[in-house]
Order: structure tokens, then sequence, then C-alpha cells
């Protein structure tokens, strides 16, 4: 019976115990995926991509973040992207400065920080400097026989795994003839729907082409690796609608000698962060810091772009580290993927190309398809004030102790060994002259009326009183005075608690190049697209064949036709084909 | 046996631990919240005199969401709607306070159950309230949203004071009388008000319609504004009508 009794148990706690592991693993880890326009630029282009997003439908990111570094670890851009529909798309500029080399673009979401940087998308470009002739960063291997072998790789005209079709009118096409092909597919779900993004680049002989979205998403979604705790110092968060702002609180006591004492002590304190951007409205978000210090908070869209205040609002001495979404922990260190034969004659060539495109001064027309603009959804502190005063309306007063005592009756400012305290008299729930009112300056929270007791009516445009007990959230204040003043004058205060100014970050807005039209083009001027086509937002539907045209540019070799996309339903698609152009006389 | 119990339990317990841990670390991923807002903004609610109960639409605390003029939203609070001020009140968690809300920071708010009714919107619309004053903002409950929206403010006018005595002290009482006030707005958000949806009122506001009203009132003699079906009814006819 006992024997009985106790192989039920077992039997019931692994049954749980399994639950409790199919719950876990249904929560598919995200992972992003990165198609740029081509693998080799020249310094001074503009690198165009569109991101994929795979992951649970309903609590996906909305925000992911790009890095381009060089072999030094040195960031050359770094951009935060907004998923729309599974995916975003834009353009890097690569500047004219950039040393010849191999770099690497990095992708990936707050959520995925939680798991090892290898889970990342990563994909490594060439940038070649114009002016660098001995192209001395690539080497190519002595013995030529691998590389036709990799050469002969990149002919073929599928990369695996493709479910969509390509059929171009033709395999050989004359310089600037027009192209024109047509894709099919079978793997798109009835009532679904692919957002697909095209690209007809030159192809640089020897180097493989890369994985397809489809083989990258299935390789990645087998690898789910959790960070080690050593390597993150916080949990991050998802984020679903808002970004995340995260941080931690070090007193300064943590840099002593007696660290873990002091740990353990300021392990029980927790502060408040108060955060605001300078604005004729008083605004503020806060959040309250965990026993470990850390604070986290969803930074209102009206926030986007916009400089910040991060401070704490208790008089401690303490310094606010603020999570560096760009911090990137692993080393870049290259495959040599491009060290292949051949590869410093195309680059001599692309910076030829590059050379002539510039002496006819060819401009890219950029088309700005969605800028992300900040909201105008000012997280406010009051709606309704008590008493607006305009100092300028009065007789000038020379500080803001003169402007109280004449202008502002509910106030009252008295000093006392040096320093001033203010107070608003007979305040509900308030012992008088107890606690000092939340003072704002230009929108944003200030330490005390120390800070502004110099200013006068000059440098003073409008003060707002509210002497009554106020609550924002949980937050108790005991009333608001809230001055502007003329010409921003919070960026002269010096804060008496710790504070951060920043800017908080914006995503980039969704772009892509005007399409070449070869009519508008003189035939004098030589065309030396090396990529033939970028088409970055393209919606396919399943009943109907998607037809693309573009023209063939006067530069001679192969290109591929490569398209990679997702489907509304979150399956990856792609494929691709190789076309030719030469002149008729070959 | 008794080697054998041990190593029983001890795999039982070592079972337990690891489906234990598998949880504990499942929740720390997915359930961890971020509590940074929205945040409610308003006063510190100290009345000289206390507020007569009958001046409440709900005497206790009810849960409710408010939507904030910011476009965000906060859930699962309790809130009290005063009808003679017209203000929405909110017993804030902390410090169990009662905290007036700022009128212009919200847009509308719900009760989540009303006396079982789970359908009590309130909306921040702008209209006269009294007839010689400017347009202020004031919390309508919602009947009816269409072309033509019907919104009821529960305004109370004092109908007699009497003597009373508080805390041993002979005061002065009012007795209030309910004394609602309808509006209808247009699409263009503006309201008219109308203290009684009558015949006559609605001839007024609808001349080109007289006939069409006319007939609905003599076709329905039965109508009894005072009831909310009935009003959602007479709100409805009123959006066949209007042509805007």
């Amino acid at each position: 019976m006992k024997v009985f009794l106790i192989s039920v148990l077992i039997l019931f706690i692994s049954f749980c115990e399994s639950a409790a592991q199919n719950s876990y693993r249904s929560l598919t880890p995200e992972r992003i995926y990165l198609h740029t326009d081509r693998d080799v630029y020249t310094a001074g282009d503009y690198l165009f991509y569109t991101l994929y997003l795979q992951g649970n439908q309903g609590t996906m990111s909305k925000y992911a973040y790009l890095v381009l570094r060089d072999r030094h670890n040195s960031l050359i851009a770094h951009e935060r992207l907004e998923i729309e529909n599974l995916k975003a798309f834009g353009s890097v500029y690569l500047p004219d400065t950039l040393s010849s080399g191999v770099y690497q673009i990095v992708c990936y979401t707050n959520s995925m920080r939680n798991e090892v940087e290898e889970v990342y998308f990563n994909k490594e470009i060439v940038i070649a400097n114009r002016f660098d002739e001995q192209l001395n960063a690539f080497t190519e291997p002595f013995n030529s026989s691998s590389a036709v072998t990799s050469s002969d790789q990149t002919s073929g005209g599928t990369t695996g795994n493709e479910n969509l079709l390509i059929h171009p009118d033709k395999e050989v096409y004359n310089p600037r003839e027009k192209i024109s092909f047509y894709i099919e597919s079978n793997s798109i779900a009835e009532k679904s729907v692919a957002q697909l993004s095209v690209s007809i680049s030159e192809i640089v002989p020897g180097v493989p082409a890369e994985p397809a979205i489809s083989e990258y998403f299935k390789n990645a979604s087998q690898s789910a690796y959790t960070s080690d705790s050593k390597q993150n110092s916080y949990n991050f968060y998802s984020e679903i609608d808002e970004p995340v702002v995260q941080g931690r609180v070090i007193p300064a006591a943590q840099s002593g000698s007696k660290k873990d004492s002091v740990n353990k002590n300021d392990a029980a304190r927790y502060y408040t962060i108060l955060i605001s951007s300078p604005d004729s409205i008083v605004n503020m978000q806060y959040a309250k810091t965990d026993s470990l210090g850390s604070f986290r908070l969803l930074l209102n869209h009206f926030y986007n772009g916009k400089e910040l205040y991060i401070r704490i609002k208790d008089d401690v001495k303490a310094t606010i580290v603020l999570d560096d979404k760009f911090d990137l922990i692993e080393p870049f260190t290259s495959s040599g993927a491009f060290n292949v034969h051949g590869i410093k004659t195309f680059l001599t060539r692309s910076e030829n190309i590059a050379l002539v495109r510039r002496s006819y001064n060819e401009q890219l027309v950029m088309d700005t398809v969605k800028k992300f603009l900040a909201a105008n959804t000012i997280p406010r502190v009051y709606y309704k004030h008590y008493s607006s005063i305009l100092p300028s309306d009065y007789v000038e007063l020379i500080d803001f102790a003169e402007i109280s005592k004449e202008i502002l009756p509910a106030l009252r400012i008295r000093k006392s060994s040096g320093s001033f305290f203010s107070y608003y008299v007979n305040i509900p729930g308030q012992t008088q002259g107890s606690t000092e009112p939340q003072i704002f300056l230009d929108g944003v929270p200030i330490d005390d009326i120390n800070q502004i007791i110099s200013l006068g009516s000059r440098q003073i445009r409008r003060i707002e009183t509210l002497p009554v007990t106020r609550y924002y959230g949980e937050m108790s204040i005991a009333g608001i005075l809230a001055v502007s003043s003329n010409g921003l004058l919070i960026n002269n205060i010096q804060f008496k608690t710790p504070t951060l100014k920043c800017l908080a970050l914006s995503s980039q807005a969704y772009t892509k190049p005007e399409p070449f039209i070869p009519a508008g083009s003189d035939k004098r001027i030589p065309d030396l697209r090396q990529v033939l086509l970028w088409e970055p937002d393209i919606i396919m539907d399943r009943s109907k064949e998607l037809h693309i045209e573009c023209y063939a540019s006067d530069l001679q070799g192969k290109y591929r036709i490569n398209i990679q996309g997702i489907t509304s339903s979150g399956d990856p698609v792609n494929g691709s084909a190789i076309i030719t152009v030469q002149s008729k006389s070959n | 046996m008794k080697s054998k119990l041990i190593l029983i339990h001890a795999i039982l317990l070592a079972i337990a631990f690891q489906s234990l841990s598998g949880q504990a670390s499942y929740s720390f991923n997915c359930n961890d919240k971020i509590n940074s807002g929205p945040y409610l903004s308003g006063e510190l609610f100290i009345s000289a005199e206390p507020l007569d109960v009958v001046t409440y639409f709900n005497q206790d605390w009810l849960l409710g969401d408010i939507c904030l003029a910011n476009g965000e939203a906060v859930r699962n609070i309790y809130i009290k709607y005063n009808k003679l001020l017209d203000e929405l009140f909110w017993l804030e968690p902390a410090s169990n306070k009662i905290i007036k809300l700022d009128k212009g920071g919200i847009l509308e708010f719900h009760f989540l159950n009303f006396l079982g009714d789970t359908s009590v919107y309130f909306k921040r619309i702008n209209a006269k309230r009294y007839a010689l004053a400017d347009s202020s903002e004031i919390f309508g409950r919602e009947i009816y949203k269409g072309k033509l929206s019907l919104f009821i403010l529960y305004n109370f006018i004092i109908e007699q004071k009497e003597l009373a005595i508080v805390n041993g002290v002979y005061c002065e009482k009012n007795i209030y009388g309910e004394e609602p006030i309808y509006y209808l707005q247009f699409l263009n958000n503006k309201a008219v008000g109308l203290t009684r949806l009558n015949r006559k009122n609605l001839c007024a506001v609808f001349p080109g319609k007289k006939d069409q009203i006319k007939k609905f009132f003599r076709e329905n003699r039965q109508i009894d504004i005072n009831y909310n079906p009935d009003l959602v009814w007479l709100a409805q006819f009123l959006n066949t009508i209007v042509t805007q």
C-alpha cells in the first residue's frame, strides 16, 4: 500500500514538473534577422536594412537595437529601431572617414539581452575607404583553389530552404535594360500576407551567400541560452509597448574599503528616482529602487529623443548608473569570410566606382516613409493650477524672496543659517512650515528654493502655484511651485542630489532609397550602381504573383536577387536567383 | 527497508525541489512587472463638513478603470463619484487617503460593477452647466454613444434646509433634490443641455424634425426618461433623425 502511494506521489510530482516545463518552453525566445542591401560598401555609402523579428505573438518587443562596430569594438553607429508588423527598416550612414576593414552589425531586443550575446543577430560587412589603395586589412589565400570552390558555391541559384520562387524574364540582361521578375509562393498560409525585402546586388566573388532567414531562424530557435548572471547586472524586460529605462543607484560609500558591510546596510534603502524633461509643462515619471538599488520604468513616448534629467529625490551621496543598451560585452572577432581570393580586386573596383560616382556628383535621394516622433501624451504632474503669475505684470523684483513676499501670497520664504526654506501656509493635512513644496524649474523638479532664490522678475516668465497637498500616483507632495524661466535656466542649475543628464533614445525613421528612374538620367553619365534594387517594404499576397521591375546598370557582372521576408503568422520566407548583366558585344 | 524509504524520500525531495526551482525561475522571467505609472494626479480631499451620502453616485468604494487624458489607463482602483461636487475620488491604496482627482487629467471612468451593472461609464465633456455661465468640464454619465450621444449630469438643487444636531451643535443641513441635466452631444463635440427630455424641448433642438418627434412621443406615450432602457430607446430614435 505504502509503495503504491509513494509511486502515485512520484508520478504526480513528475507530472507537475513536466507541465511547468512545457509551459515554459511554449515561450519561444525572440530572434532577429537582418537583411542588408549588400555585403560590401564603400565609406560614404548608406547601408540599407530590413529587420525581422520572430517570437511570441502578442508579447513581442516593439524595439530592437542595432550596433555597427569595427574590429576594435568601437561603435560606428547605434540605432533604436521601432518594429511594426514584425519588421523595421531603415538606413545607416557609413562615414566617409571609416578605414577599410571588416565591420560587424549586431541586432537584438532588450529581452534577448537576458541570453548570451551569441544569440544576437550578427553579420559581417566589408567597408572600403576609397582612398585606401593597399587594402592591408584584407589577406588573400595563396592557394586559389579554395576560392574557386567557394566561388562555385555562390554561383548557385539557391541558398537552401527556399520557399519563394523567383522567375526572371531572362537570365542575361544588357546594360540599362529593364529587369522584370515575379515571385510566387505556396508556403504563405491562407489569410496571411508576407512582408518582403528585395535586394539585387552585385555578387562578391568567393564570398559565400549569407544564411537565409528560414535557415537562420531554424538554427536560432534550436539554440536558447540563458545568460550567466555574472555577465548581466540587470534582468532585462521586454519592451512590448514603451521603452524601458533601467539603472542602478550605487551609494558613494560602496567604493570604500568596507564594501560588503556597506552593501548590506544600503540594501534596505529604497530611493525614488525622478525623470523629467525641460518643458513649459511640468512633467515627471518616477520609480522606486528595489533592495539592490536597481530601478526600471517604462518611459513615456513623450520623452522620445528628449533631454532627460534623472535624479534621486532623496538627499544621498550616490551615483546613478544607467543601463547602456548598446553595450556589448563579447568582443568582435572577424570570421575571415571575406579573406578570399579576388576580394582586393573587387574592393579596388568598388573604390574606383565610388570615385567616379563622386566625380559625377551622384546623390542618393532618400525617401522617408515614416518618422517616429515624440508623443503628445505628456505625463503631467497637475492639470489645473490655483494661480498663474506673470512677474512681468508687476514692478521689477530683484530675487525670488522679493517675488514671494510681494506677489506670491501663499508662499513663505524664511532664511536660516544662510540658506532659504520655502513653504505654503495653511496647507490642509500638513504641519505648517515643516515641508518644502516640490519646486519645478522649466518643468524639471529641483532640490529646493535656494537653487532659484537669485532669480528675479527678469529671469522668470511665469509662476504657477498649487498650495495644497498633491498626489501624483502614490507620491505625496506638500504643494507645488512651478517656475518657467526666460531661456531654460534649468541648464545652469547645480543639483545637490545625484543627477544624471542624458538624451532619451528615439527610434530611427523608416527610410529607403528612391527607386532608380532611367528616363530621368543622362545617358552620357555612367550608371555605376552596384545595387540595382533595394525595396525593404513589399507586401505579398498568397493569391497573387508579385511582379517587380528595376533596371540594370552599366556594370557588367553577376547579380543576386535576394528576397527575405516573414509572413503575418511569423513564418520566414526567402528566395534567391542569379542574373547576369553583360554588353551586347559579349 | 529503512534505507529504501530514505532513498525514496530523497528522490521525492529532489524532484519536488527541481520542479519548484523551475517554476521560480519562470515566474522571475514573466511576472516581475515594472511599476512606474501611469500616475493619477489629484489633491488630498479634506472637506470642511462631511458630504451627504446621498450625493454620492456610489456610496461605497467601487473598483473602476480610468482612461487618462494622455491616453494611458489606470485599472482596478477604488473610486467614488460625487454627484454634488461633480468630482471623482480615488482611495489611494498606500496611504488610504481620499484624493480628489484632477478632472482635466481624466477622459472617462468606468465602474466595473455598479449594482450588477457593468456598463456604467462617465465621460468628461465640455458643456454649459448653467444657462448664464460659460462652458465647463463636467463628468456626464454616458447613456448612449452614436452620431448623437446622450449624457446625464446628476445635478442637485437645495430643496430645503433643516436644523440638525451634529456633534452636539445645531447646524443647518441642506436637503438636496436631484435635478439631472441631459446633454445631447453632436459629433462636433458641441453639447446641448436639457433639463427635461420632453417633446417640446426636443422640438426646439431639432426644429426641422418636429413631426417625427411628435409622432414618436404619440406612439410611445409610456416612455419614462427616469428608466435607462427608455432613455437608450429615445437616444436611438434621435440618432435616426439627426443629420450632421
